[in-house]
C-alpha cells in the first residue's frame, strides 16, 4: 500500500475516532482528556506526519492525492457510522 | 499578463484578478462575487493562493486542474461573460504583444493562440502562487518556528479532530466531505457535488477548503455565509466534529491558523504593464 493510501486511510480513522469522542459542554476535554485552558500536548512527529511544507511551485500532476486515492478515503467515511449521529450517508 | 487583463472581460472590467485579488489574499473578502453587469455568483471565491496544489478545483471539485479551471469563469455568463471562446481567441488576436507573447510561450505550435493555451497560461502563473510562512519552517525541521501559543492552537488543532480533514501541505484541499457530517448544515440548496454528479452519496459534498491564508478569506464556507473565523471554527467543531469548543479552544485554533498566513513573492505578483489595444480589438459589451 502507498503512504499516500495509508496517510489517508489513517486520516479518516482519526477522524471517526475524533467524531465519538469529547461532546458535551462547550470547552470539553479534546481526545487526550485535555480541558480547555490546559493546552494539549504537541507531538511534532505527529505534526509532520499530518502536514507537508509547501512545494516552491506546485508542477503539473503535484495534486496532493490521486483520483484512486479520493473515492477509496471518502466511502471509508461514508460508510461508517458515527455515534449518535447515525450513517454518514442515509 | 492575462491574469490581470480585463479585455477578456465583456465588458472589458473584470479579470482575473477582480475576485482573486492577489494583494487580498487571492479572494475579494465578499459573499459573492460581482459579475458581468453586477451579477452576483452563487458561491464563494475561494483563494487563488496555493489552488494549484489541491486535489481539483472549484467547491464541487467540476474542474481537474487550474488549467482547466481558468477556462470557465471567461465564459460563464455570470461572471466575465465573454460569449465563446472563439471571442476570446479574437481579442486575444487582435493584441499584438499577446501574439508575441504566445509563440513565446508555446514554441512551435501552429495556432500558439488557442483557448486551450490560454488555459494554460494562466495555470501556469497560478501555479507559482506558493505562500510559505513559518508554518512550512516548523514543518522542515525549525522546533522553534512557532511561538508557544501558535504551538498551543496547532495541539488543539489536532486534537480537536480538524486534522482530520485539514491535512497534507495546503492543510485541506485534498478531500472531499459532507458539510454537516455530524450536525445537519442549515443551507441546503446548494448540494455541492450532487449537483455536478447526480449521485445521492455525494449530497453536500463539498471539496474541503485549504486553510492557507484562511485568516484573510472571509467570509468563510461555499455560501459565504460565515463572517469571521471564530464563528467557522466554531460551526465546524459542531457540525464536522459534534463537538462544542470553547472560547479558549476556538481562540487557540484561530491562533494557530493565523501562522499560516503568508504571500506570494512581490515581484511575481506586481501586476505587469498591459499589451496595448490594437486596431482589431473589440470594445467593450455591457450588455
Amino acid at each position: 500500500m502507498r503512504p499516500r493510501k495509508i496517510l489517508l486511510l489513517a486520516l479518516s480513522a482519526t477522524f471517526l475516532l475524533a467524531c465519538k469522542s469529547d461532546k458535551g459542554a462547550p470547552g470539553a476535554p479534546l481526545d487526550g482528556g485535555v480541558s480547555a485552558g490546559v493546552a494539549p500536548t504537541l507531538d511534532l512527529a505527529e505534526v509532520r506526519a499530518a502536514f507537508k511544507p509547501l512545494p516552491s511551485r506546485f508542477d503539473s500532476g503535484a495534486s496532493p492525492a490521486t483520483a484512486e486515492d479520493l473515492p477509496r478515503s471518502n466511502a471509508l467515511l461514508r460508510s461508517a457510522s458515527v455515534e449518535g449521529a447515525g450513517p454518514l450517508v442515509q | 499578463m492575462l491574469y490581470f487583463d480585463p479585455r477578456l472581460s465583456k465588458a472589458q472590467d473584470l479579470s482575473c484578478s477582480s475576485c482573486h485579488s492577489l494583494t487580498k489574499g487571492g479572494v475579494d473578502n465578499l459573499r459573492f462575487s460581482k459579475g458581468h453587469k453586477g451579477q452576483l455568483g452563487g458561491r464563494n471565491a475561494p483563494t487563488v493562493f496555493n489552488a494549484a496544489g489541491q486535489l481539483a478545483q472549484f467547491w464541487d471539485g467540476r474542474a481537474p486542474d487550474v488549467e482547466a479551471q481558468a477556462k470557465g469563469p471567461v465564459l460563464n455568463p455570470v461572471e466575465m461573460a465573454m460569449p465563446d471562446e472563439d471571442y476570446v481567441l479574437r481579442v486575444l488576436r487582435s493584441l499584438p504583444g499577446y501574439v508575441t507573447s504566445f509563440e513565446q510561450a508555446f514554441p512551435g505550435e501552429k495556432e500558439p493562440i488557442s483557448y486551450d493555451n490560454f488555459g494554460r497560461a494562466v495555470g501556469a502563473f497560478e501555479r507559482g502562487l506558493v505562500t510559505p510562512t513559518k508554518f512550512d519552517a516548523l514543518l522542515a525541521g525549525k522546533d522553534d518556528a512557532l511561538d508557544a501559543p501558535e504551538r498551543e492552537g496547532l495541539a488543539t488543532f489536532m486534537a480537536a479532530g480538524c486534522v482530520a480533514c485539514h491535512s497534507g501541505p495546503l492543510v485541506g484541499g485534498a478531500m472531499y466531505m459532507k458539510l454537516g457530517l455530524v450536525q445537519p448544515y442549515g443551507n441546503t440548496k446548494d448540494q455541492g457535488r450532487f449537483d455536478l454528479t447526480k449521485n445521492d452519496a455525494d449530497r453536500m459534498f463539498f471539496k474541503v477548503p485549504m486553510l492557507r491564508n484562511v485568516v484573510d478569506t472571509a467570509p468563510y464556507f461555499h455560501d459565504g455565509s460565515i463572517p469571521d473565523l471564530p464563528t467557522a471554527i466554531r460551526m465546524m467543531g459542531r457540525l464536522q466534529l459534534g463537538k462544542e469548543l470553547g472560547e479558549d479552544q476556538v481562540t487557540s485554533i484561530a491562533r494557530f491558523l493565523g501562522t499560516l498566513s503568508g504571500a506570494p513573492p512581490v515581484d511575481y505578483i506586481v501586476k505587469p504593464a498591459l499589451p496595448p489595444s490594437g486596431p482589431t480589438t473589440p470594445v467593450p459589451d455591457p450588455t
